[in-house]
């Protein structure tokens, strides 16, 4: 009798062992890039190791997943290398939005990113995932100007009523010129975030010579045409 | 013996429940969610992250991330080249963690993780320290705050939040 209640304590401390939380170290970390071709290029690392608890389930692995999700449409899903449960799963993925014509034309589409990141065990399910992302994405068109002749040449916003993310102030130039670019902006914070915006030209830029200022009224309004 | 035989069989009935159970459990995992962001995150961990990510961009996206950072192109080559060695170190020490972890498993061990975090840890303070040693000191100032900038896009567990 003594010897059953002496295995039954036992192995009630195990299990009691066993399902305690177990210890991670999971990240994720999202940058936006411009490829040089004037690509949007959105980056998602997820990393960390965890530490079940022994004897681990022969077979069982761990790798991360992690989507993206461009205007409500489908998860674009990027999964990392399957490793051992106790494994540092490290794994970035990168998706490109070369598409983001339909937001340029059509002001009527709301142009919006979701990123998803979570940590999945292949005898179980997702058992660690990021937060949302608390904050904004939003493209926008900006024309900005330099404003003298000296070198480097600091340009300004000028039409500036184009959309909600104020234009991006643009760094340098080679020329004083007009330039109308199609930008990305993000920030966090809650409530579509309150933090500042961080913007990257991402698609059509051009560029024109000194000359008269552009007119900024057919550009405001969305009609096509030369608003050079 | 009749006894003895009747416990053992008990035993050995509790012990195959039990290790079901323990199997079971232990892939069980408790879900939990990396909800902490922003100035939440430890420096050390913000400059973890960031080298770890920025170092294992493809090389155009690198070049583009390093720019973002706004320094000066002498200071823009330091951290081009500090990122370089770290992802070389990184990638090695993950490789070397991940044999001896997988090994340890399939011998019923655990790894020593507390060991890799360390590694980890010392090659991110290396790295940093290196930095700082040899940026000018407005880079130094422009690099640490766009590393405080990006911790808007970092979310990671509460435990590591407080440590």
């Amino acid at each position: 009798m003594k010897l059953k209640i002496l295995a039954v304590l036992i192995l009630t401390a195990w299990a009691v062992t066993a399902s305690a939380q177990f210890p991670n170290n999971y990240a994720r970390y999202i940058t936006y890039s411009n490829d040089g071709s004037g690509n949007l290029i959105v980056s998602i690392s997820v990393s960390g190791t965890a530490l079940p608890p022994l004897p681990n389930m022969p077979g069982a692995y761990h790798f991360a997943k992690a989507a993206t999700i461009w205007n409500g449409g489908t998860a674009q899903w990027q999964n990392g290398q399957h490793v051992c449960t106790t494994c540092d799963v490290n794994f970035t993925g990168n998706w490109s939005f070369n598409g983001l014509d339909e937001c340029l034309t059509d002001f009527a589409v709301s142009c919006n990113l979701e990123e998803i990141a979570n940590v999945t065990c292949s005898f179980y399910n997702a058992f660690w995932a990021a937060a949302a992302l608390d904050g904004a994405v939003e493209l926008a068109i900006t024309t900005t100007q330099t404003v003298n002749f000296i070198p480097p040449y600091p340009q300004t916003p000028y039409c500036s009523d184009r959309s909600s993310p104020p234009d991006w102030p643009g760094v340098g130039g080679s020329s004083f010129s007009f330039t109308s670019a199609a930008t990305f902006c993000h920030r966090s914070g809650p409530n579509g975030g309150t933090g500042p915006w961080a913007c990257l030209i991402v698609n059509k830029s051009r560029q024109r010579s000194a000359g008269p200022k552009p007119d900024c009224t057919n550009f405001d309004k969305h009609i096509g045409g030369n608003y050079w | 013996m009749k006894t003895s035989y009747r416990i053992a069989v008990w035993v050995l009935a509790l012990l195959v429940v039990g290790v079901t159970a323990v199997s079971a459990q232990q892939h069980q995992h408790p879900m939990s969610v990396g909800a902490v962001t922003g100035d939440r995150v430890p420096d050390t961990v913000a400059y973890r992250l960031y080298f770890t990510h920025v170092s294992q961009l493809p090389e155009n996206l690198q070049i583009d991330q390093v720019k973002q950072v706004g320094l000066t192109s002498p200071d823009s080559a330091i951290l081009t080249k500090s990122l370089v060695e770290f992802g070389e170190k990184y990638l090695a020490l993950a490789t070397a963690y991940n044999a001896e972890a997988t090994v340890a498993e399939a011998n019923g061990r655990l790894p020593n993780v507390a060991a890799y975090h360390t590694a980890v840890a010392k090659l991110v303070d290396g790295t940093v320290n290196k930095l700082f040693a040899t940026m000018s000191t407005t880079g130094v100032g422009t690099f640490v705050s766009r590393v405080k900038s990006e911790k808007s896009n970092m979310h990671i567990s509460e435990s590591e939040a407080g440590q």
